[in-house]
């Protein structure tokens, strides 16, 4: 089995929390693939396994364009607007 | 008043657009043209969509003249459609919808069409052709469900006019269909090929095989022009998709037409279609090429729709379609999987 784990700091924990959000919910196209994320305070932690290291370097590669992709989206339009409504 | 966003980039074309109340009040698309001879690939296609999303949506969000605070609701395209472009879109809607504190709506980019085309037509209870690169289908609106009357059962009639253009080495700009249709306008013989309807069903994979080798072969022998060959392609695919909505048409009683989708804006179409419907003294209502082909107006339409109906019935708990952990994509989604509840 290979493994890769990767921590990344963000401005805050919300906006950890958002990028957490945004990549959690695609799964992986091949089911020998895994990846598990999670936020503490301001860390996105990524945990990747798969049982070829092939498969694991793709895997990664594609989530790291999503990532920049979040990261740069959350620099354009962000910081997070406030909650205005009741709801 | 709600004023909704919508996200497309299923294929090659990406672009957002925002609508308040069936007013559009902008809708930016780039589109991702490849050399002459080439299709566009997935893995190429989501980097296309990746490097021109964030200007597209600052250029919308400029054009509308709106701030992202003023938005009721972010929509995006769940699918049908290319994987991996599909996701590279829903990240951003993702992102955003948080950023701003909003409701987050995935549309099936096949109802996108079909609202977006009865929005800007005004058309009540159309006869729907919808004919793009990716999908050929003739539909009709019963009970809560655009019910698919007949579909194509190999490739989308779009793939199969791109793909003779790739043959013939014409320029995918501004879409290889285009250029078809110029070219085809200079023909003057037609070459018989062949014409397949299965019921209420069409193919275009056998004639697509058959016009390229006999291309080769005539053009060689020089007993037939370019343009004599796109001329007879559009005459023969277009005379299927007339006959099979006809034939739809006569089921349902109905007399109106809609034609949606990239291939919709070809005037070719629009006219053998127009003298069918007039023959049984009906209408057809057909939209120009910025409602047509791809756009992210006709997915914030539809997903204004969805919203507004969400909030009548008070279903944000329960539908599938709602909120970041139900955002996940879909190559396959048929557009009578989509429980329509906002028509009567």
């Amino acid at each position: 089995m290979h493994t890769c784990a990767l921590s990344l700091p963000f401005p805050s924990s919300k906006e950890a929390q958002i990028a957490c959000n945004s990549l959690s919910v695609d799964p992986e196209p091949r089911r020998d693939v895994s990846k598990s994320l999670s936020v503490e305070s301001n860390v996105l932690s990524i945990h990747f396994s798969a049982s070829e290291a092939r498969l694991l370097r793709v895997a990664v590669g594609s989530f790291m364009e999503h990532l920049i992709l979040v990261v740069e989206t959350l620099r354009e339009f962000g910081p997070p607007l406030q909650q205005e409504e009741d709801d | 008043m709600a004023t909704v966003i919508g996200f497309e980039g299923s294929a090659n074309k990406l672009g957002i657009g925002i609508i308040r109340d069936g007013v559009v009040l902008s809708n930016v698309r780039h589109t991702y043209i490849t050399p002459p001879g080439q299709g566009f690939q997935p893995k190429d296609t989501a980097k296309h969509h990746r490097d021109h999303i964030l200007p597209v949506l600052k250029q919308a969000l400029k054009d509308a003249g709106i701030s992202p605070a003023q938005i009721d609701c972010v929509c995006y395209t769940k699918g049908p459609g290319m994987g991996a472009p599909l996701v590279t879109v829903a990240v951003v809607a993702r992102t955003v919808s948080q950023l701003w504190c909003k409701p987050l709506l995935g549309v099936n980019h096949c109802i996108g069409h079909i609202e977006m085309g009865r929005l800007i037509t005004g058309a009540v209870n159309p006869t729907v052709l919808y004919v793009s690169g990716g999908n050929t289908q003739v539909i009709a609106y019963s009970r809560k469900r655009y019910r698919i009357f007949g579909e194509t059962i190999d490739i989308a009639v779009g793939n199969c006019l791109d793909r003779f253009a790739r043959v013939l080495k014409l320029s995918n700009d501004p879409s290889p269909g285009y250029n078809i249709e110029q070219l085809a306008k200079k023909g003057e013989k037609y070459i018989e090929l062949p014409y397949t309807v299965k019921g209420m069903d069409v193919s275009f994979s056998g004639l697509l095989s058959y016009i390229e080798s006999v291309a080769k072969q005539k053009l060689e022998k020089g007993e037939c022009s370019q343009a004599d060959l796109c001329y007879s392609l559009q005459e023969t695919v277009f005379a299927m998709l007339v006959e099979t909505t006809e034939r739809a048409m006569a089921h349902c009683g109905s007399d109106e037409v809609l034609i949606v989708g990239g291939v919709g804006c070809n005037e070719r179409l629009q006219e053998m279609m127009g003298e069918m419907v007039s023959e049984r003294g009906g209408r057809v209502y057909a939209i120009d090429e910025r409602y047509c082909i791809d756009n992210g107006a006709m997915i914030a339409q539809a997903g204004a729709e969805m919203y507004s109906s969400l909030n009548k019935s008070g279903g944000w708990g329960t539908s599938d379609c709602v909120g970041i952990s139900g955002s996940w994509c879909t190559q396959r989604y048929r557009t009578d999987e989509v429980e329509v509840t906002w028509r009567h």
